[in-house]
C-alpha cells in the first residue's frame, strides 16, 4: 500500500516536472542533439550554449541580470519598510477606518495590472520618473503593497496589546515603539515577504516591458522576450538562458521554502 | 494611546505606504474611469471628450467578447483542472516520509517560475515537430497535430502552460489545508466503514473548503491578468484565437494607441473580474461557514 | 569624510567624460534585425558611417520582431523614448500625419536615382527611398518544377492554378506560407501582394474611398484577392504546418525543399546560398486580370524623428547612412535590397561579392518595361493610406485566412474593424 503510493507519487511527479527536465538537460547539448533527441540526456555535454549567451547577445544577460538584482532587492525593502509601518499603524485607527483600509488593500490585491497600467504610466510621466528603475520600483512598491501589510497584520495579532502600551508608558513614540519592539517580532514574517514579493517581481514581464520601455536596459523577462526576438537564436541558447535566469528565485525558494508557504497562506486573509 | 494632531511620528509611519498605495493603485483606478468617456492618442496628445461612445463602440466589438470567452474558457478550464489534480496531488503527498518531502518541495518549483519562461518551455515541446509529437509517434500515433497553429488546440496549449504552474500552487495549499484536518478524525471515520469515495466526500471535501476558496480566487485573478505566458506561447494567435483580454487591452493602448478605448475595456474588465471574484469568495465562503 | 572623498571622486568620474564629450551627437537609432540583416549588418554599417562622421555617437535599438516594429515605435512615443533616427520599413503614414517625422530637404536627396520612392507625403519626403524591394515575386523550386511536367513560369493566376494542381498530384506542397504568433505579418504577404495587384492597383481610388469611409471591404475586387489566397489552403496547396512557424523557420522550410512555390519579398534571394542544393528560380505573382503588374517598395532608409535635439544632424546621419556605397553593397548582398544611390555601380561595388544570380533575376524583372508598379497595401501613405490600426488587423486575419476561415468572415472582420476606427 505504502510502495504503490511511492511509486505512484513519483510517476506523476516526474510527468508534471517533465518541462523543466527538458529546459535543464538540452541546455547543455549541442542544437542537433536537440533536435534529434530533446528529451535524453546529451550525447556530448557541452558548457558552448552558456558561454555563448555570456559572450554574443550585446550583454543581454549580464546587463538584465545586474538590473534585475538591483530593482528587486529595492523593490524588496520598499515593499517590507512601508508594508510593515503600515500595519503597525493602522493597529491604532478605529475599527471602521481599519476596515474601509483593508477594503481597498483587497481591491488592490485582485487587481489585474493591466487595467491600471495606462494611467499608471501618466502619472510616471507626469512626475518624470516613466522609464525610470525608479518609478517601476515604487510601482511594485505600491502594488505589493497590500499582500505585506496582510501577511505582516497576521503577525501583529499575535503581540500582546499590553507590549506596546508597556513601552508608550515608557515614553516611547509610535516610531520607536515601531523600531525597537515591532520590527525585531515581525522578523519572520519578513522573510515571507521577502521571498514571495521578491519571486513576483523578479519574475514580472508585462510590467517592466511597458514602464521601463527598451533604453533604460531591461530585466529578466523581457531579456529573455527580446533574445526569442532576435532571430538568430538557437535552442540550447535559449534553455541556457531561461536556466540562468530562474536560477536565482529556484535557490532562494529551496532555502527558504518555508517561508514561502506559510507567506502565501498568511497573505489569503487565512 | 490615542492619536491627536499632535502625533507628527505616527503620520511620519502610516502616510508614505497609503500615499504610494492610493497615487498609484486608487487614484489610477479613477483615472481609468476617467479615461473611458475620452479619445486619446498619445501619439498627438489629444483629449477629446467624447461620452459614453467608447462604450458603445465596445458593443459592436467581435474582438472584445472574443476576449472575453476566451478568458471565461480558460477560467473554467483552470478552476475544475488545477483543483481537481491539486486535491489528487495533495492526497498522495499527504504522508510524512521523507519521500514525499523531497516530492513536495519539487513539486512547487513551477509556481517559482516567470510566466514567461514557462511560455517559451510550452512552445518548444508543442511546435510541430516539438517534443509532444515526437513523444506520440512513439506510441505509433500520429496525430500531427498542430499544437500551436490550430485555433482550437492553441487555447488547450495556452491551458496546459496555465493550468502547470497553478496545479503547483493548488496542490501546496491543499496540503497545508490537510495538515490541519486531524488523524483521530480519519481514524474514526476508517473505522466506521466508510469507503475511500464517501470519505472523501463526506470527510476532506468540506473540510478542504478554505483551501479550496483560496485556489479558485488566485486561480480567477490569475486568469484574467493572463499575458506573458500567451505571448510567448501563441502571441495571442493563430489569428485572435487566443488573446486574452489584458492582451487586447495593452494592444489597443500601446499599439493602436487608442488609448480611453482601452480604458474603457480596461473598466469593463475590472468589473467583470471583480464581479466573477466576489461572487467566488461569497459563494465558496458560505460554504466554508455551513459546514 | 573619507566618504565624502570618494564619492566626489566617483561623480566627478562620472561626469567628466559627459561634459567633455558635449561636442558629441548622440543618436537612437532603430533598427530591425531579420534572419538576413543580423546584429553585425547593422554594426557594421553604423561603424562605417560613425567612422566617416566621428562626432555621431548612435544608440542602436532594436525592436522585438519586424512585423511589429510600428507598434514598437507607437509604444516608445508613449513612452517618450522615440527615437531620432529610424529605418522605416513599417506603415509611416500614422506617423507623419501625427507629425511625428521631419521632412527631408530636397538637397537631402539629391543622391538617390529615384528621389520620390513611397514617403512622399503632400510633397514633403519623410522617409529616404533608399531601396527598392520587388514585393511580388514568387521563388520557386525548380527541380520539382520539371518533376511535375512545368516547364514554363506561370504567366497568368490559371497558370499559377494548373502548376499547383499538377505539383499536388505529384505528391509535392504547391505553396510554402505562413507565419506564427508576431510573425503574422509573414502569413500577411500573399494577402497584401494579392490586393496591391488586383485592386488597389486596378482601382486606384479604392484606398481614399475607404479612408473617406465611402466604402469597405465588402468590396468585389477585394472578395477576389481575398478568395485567390484562401483558395490556395481550401485546394489544400498550402502547408499544414503554415500557422506554426515563425519567419526564419518559414524561410527554413522551403529551402528544405519541402514545399515547390514560395511567395515573398525579393528580400529572400539574400537567404539562398550560392551552393544550395537545388536550384531556385523566381518569377513576378501574375494578376488575377491578367494586367502586368509588380508591387514594388522604394523607401526603407532611415526617417528622422520631429523630436529629435539634433535634426539638422539626425538628417546628415540619415543619408550618410543610407548613401554608403559599402552598406548598400553589404545591403544587396545580404537581403537583395537594391540600392537608390546614384553613386552605386552594380559593377564597381559589387566587385568583392559573389551575388546569386536569382539576384539579377530580380534586377531583371524590375527593370520590365511596360509594367504597371503599385505600392505595396498597407504601407501607403498620405490619401492613400489605411487608418491607423488596420495594417495589424490584415495581419492577423491572413492567420485566419491560414486557419481556413470563409473569406465573408475575413471582410466582416475587416469592416467591423473599419467601423470602429473611423
Amino acid at each position: 500500500m505504502f510502495y504503490r503510493q511511492v511509486f505512484i507519487s513519483i510517476f506523476l511527479s516526474i510527468i508534471f516536472l517533465f518541462p523543466l527536465y527538458l529546459v535543464f538537460v538540452n541546455s547543455f547539448k549541442f542544437e542537433n542533439d536537440i533536435l534529434n533527441n530533446p528529451a535524453s540526456f546529451p550525447e556530448l555535454f557541452t558548457f558552448n550554449n552558456y558561454i555563448n549567451i555570456f559572450v554574443k547577445s550585446n550583454d543581454l544577460l549580464s546587463n538584465s541580470l545586474t538590473n534585475s538584482i538591483i530593482f528587486t532587492s529595492l523593490s524588496i525593502i520598499f515593499v517590507l519598510v512601508l508594508s510593515s509601518m503600515l500595519a503597525f499603524s493602522i493597529h491604532f485607527l478605529s475599527k471602521k477606518i481599519q476596515n474601509i483600509i483593508f477594503i481597498f488593500l483587497l481591491l488592490g490585491l485582485i487587481l489585474p495590472t493591466p487595467i491600471i497600467l495606462i494611467p499608471v504610466f501618466t502619472i510616471l510621466k507626469f512626475v518624470n520618473l516613466n522609464n525610470t528603475f525608479i518609478g517601476l520600483i515604487l510601482f511594485f512598491a505600491a502594488y505589493y503593497l497590500p499582500f505585506g501589510t496582510l501577511v505582516f497584520r497576521g503577525f501583529m495579532k499575535n503581540i500582546p496589546k499590553e507590549m506596546i502600551e508597556a513601552s508608550f508608558i515608557d515614553g516611547a513614540n509610535f516610531i520607536v515603539c515601531y523600531l525597537k519592539i515591532i520590527l525585531p517580532i515581525l522578523k519572520p514574517a519578513s522573510a515571507s515577504v521577502i521571498i514571495i514579493t521578491g519571486t513576483w517581481v523578479w519574475n514580472d514581464f508585462l510590467n517592466p516591458l511597458i514602464l521601463l520601455g527598451p533604453l533604460e536596459g531591461t530585466t529578466v523577462t523581457v531579456g529573455l522576450y527580446r533574445m526569442v526576438g532576435q532571430y538568430s537564436i538557437n535552442f540550447g541558447e535559449l534553455y541556457a538562458f531561461m536556466v540562468l535566469i530562474s536560477l536565482p528565485v529556484l535557490i532562494a525558494y529551496l532555502f527558504l521554502q518555508k517561508y514561502f508557504i506559510e507567506g502565501l497562506l498568511a497573505g489569503s486573509g487565512k | 494611546m490615542k492619536i491627536n494632531k499632535k502625533n507628527l511620528d505616527y503620520f511620519l509611519l502610516i502616510s508614505p505606504g497609503l500615499i504610494l498605495f492610493s497615487t498609484l493603485i486608487i487614484f489610477p483606478i479613477c483615472l481609468t474611469i476617467f479615461y473611458s468617456f475620452f479619445k486619446i492618442s498619445f501619439l498627438t496628445n489629444n483629449y477629446d471628450f467624447i461620452g459614453y461612445k467608447n462604450f458603445y463602440k465596445i458593443l459592436y466589438k467581435k474582438e472584445f467578447f472574443n476576449s472575453i470567452q476566451i478568458v471565461l474558457v480558460l477560467s473554467i478550464v483552470a478552476v475544475t483542472v488545477s483543483n481537481i489534480l491539486g486535491i489528487i496531488f495533495a492526497k498522495l503527498f499527504n504522508h510524512d516520509h521523507k519521500i514525499f518531502l523531497i516530492l513536495r518541495i519539487l513539486i512547487f518549483t513551477p509556481f517559482i517560475l516567470s510566466p514567461i519562461v514557462i511560455g517559451y518551455t510550452f512552445a518548444t515541446i508543442l511546435t510541430d515537430k516539438g517534443i509532444l509529437n515526437q513523444f506520440l509517434s512513439i506510441f505509433f500515433i500520429n496525430l500531427e497535430i498542430s499544437w500551436l497553429g490550430n485555433p482550437t488546440y492553441a487555447l488547450v496549449s495556452v491551458s496546459i502552460a496555465l493550468c502547470w504552474q497553478l496545479i503547483a500552487f493548488c496542490t501546496v495549499i491543499y496540503l497545508a489545508n490537510l495538515k490541519n484536518i486531524p488523524r483521530e478524525l480519519e481514524d474514526a471515520v476508517e473505522i466506521d466503514g466508510a469507503n475511500k469515495i464517501q470519505k472523501f466526500r463526506y470527510l476532506d471535501w468540506p473540510l478542504l473548503a478554505p483551501a479550496l476558496t483560496i485556489n479558485t480566487v488566485v486561480i480567477l485573478i490569475s486568469t484574467f491578468k493572463l499575458y506573458d505566458r500567451v505571448l510567448a506561447l501563441t502571441g495571442g494567435g493563430p489569428g485572435r484565437a487566443s488573446e486574452t483580454i489584458a492582451m487586447l487591452i495593452i494592444r489597443t493602448a500601446f499599439n493602436e494607441n487608442r488609448v480611453g478605448f482601452a480604458s474603457s475595456m480596461s473598466l469593463l474588465l475590472l468589473i467583470i473580474s471583480g464581479a466573477t471574484t466576489f461572487i467566488a469568495l461569497v459563494y465558496l465562503g458560505k460554504r466554508e461557514v455551513d459546514n | 569624510m573619507n566618504i565624502l572623498k570618494r564619492l566626489l571622486i566617483l561623480l566627478s568620474i562620472v561626469l567628466i567624460p559627459s561634459f567633455g564629450s558635449a561636442k558629441q551627437i548622440e543618436l537612437d537609432f532603430m533598427v530591425f534585425e531579420t534572419p538576413n540583416l543580423p546584429a553585425e549588418f547593422w554594426d557594421d554599417a553604423i561603424e562605417r558611417t560613425v567612422k566617416d562622421f566621428p562626432q555621431f555617437k548612435i544608440n542602436k535599438i532594436v525592436p522585438p520582431n519586424v512585423g511589429s516594429m510600428g507598434d514598437y515605435l507607437k509604444q516608445l512615443q508613449a513612452t517618450d523614448q522615440f527615437p531620432d533616427v529610424m529605418m522605416s520599413n513599417f506603415a509611416v503614414a500614422e506617423f507623419i500625419e501625427a507629425g511625428l517625422l521631419l521632412p527631408f530637404e530636397d538637397s537631402d536627396l539629391e543622391r538617390f536615382a529615384d528621389p520620390v520612392g513611397l514617403g512622399l507625403t503632400n510633397g514633403r519626403q519623410y522617409a529616404l527611398p533608399m531601396i527598392t524591394v520587388v514585393e511580388s515575386v514568387i521563388f520557386y523550386n525548380k527541380s520539382m518544377f520539371e518533376a511535375a511536367g512545368i516547364t514554363e513560369e506561370p504567366k497568368t493566376w490559371s497558370d499559377l492554378e494548373n502548376a499547383a494542381s499538377n505539383l499536388k498530384k505529384n505528391n509535392v506542397t504547391p505553396f510554402i506560407v505562413g507565419g506564427a504568433a508576431g510573425d503574422s505579418w509573414a502569413a500577411a504577404w500573399p494577402l497584401m501582394d494579392l490586393v496591391a495587384l488586383n485592386v488597389t492597383g486596378k482601382d486606384e481610388n479604392y484606398l481614399k474611398d475607404l479612408r473617406n469611409g465611402d466604402r469597405n471591404f465588402s468590396d468585389p475586387l477585394m472578395e477576389d484577392a481575398i478568395n485567390a489566397y484562401s483558395s490556395l489552403v481550401k485546394n489544400g496547396w498550402t502547408n499544414s504546418t503554415a500557422l506554426s512557424l515563425n519567419y526564419s523557420e518559414l524561410q527554413q522550410t522551403f529551402l528544405n525543399g519541402d514545399g515547390a512555390m514560395y511567395p515573398m519579398g525579393s528580400f529572400f534571394a539574400g537567404a539562398v546560398p550560392l551552393d544550395h542544393p537545388f536550384e531556385i528560380g523566381v518569377f513576378p505573382m501574375p494578376a488575377l486580370d491578367g494586367t502586368p503588374r509588380l508591387v514594388t517598395y522604394t523607401s526603407g532608409g532611415p526617417a528622422v524623428s520631429a523630436l529629435t535635439e539634433y535634426p539638422e544632424e539626425a538628417r546628415l546621419f540619415a543619408v550618410e547612412f543610407s548613401t554608403n556605397v559599402k552598406t548598400n553593397a553589404d545591403d544587396l548582398f545580404r537581403d537583395a535590397h537594391i540600392p537608390n544611390n546614384k553613386l552605386f555601380d552594380l559593377e564597381k561595388d559589387m566587385a568583392g561579392y559573389e551575388l546569386h544570380p536569382l539576384i539579377f533575376e530580380i534586377i531583371e524583372i524590375l527593370q520590365t518595361p511596360g509594367l504597371q508598379h503599385v505600392p505595396f497595401f498597407t504601407f501607403e501613405v498620405g490619401d492613400y493610406a489605411l487608418l491607423p490600426g488596420l495594417q495589424g488587423e490584415v495581419f492577423s486575419n491572413s492567420q485566419e485566412i491560414l486557419s481556413g476561415k470563409e473569406t465573408s468572415e475575413i471582410i466582416d472582420n475587416l469592416n467591423s474593424k473599419l467601423i470602429e476606427l473611423q
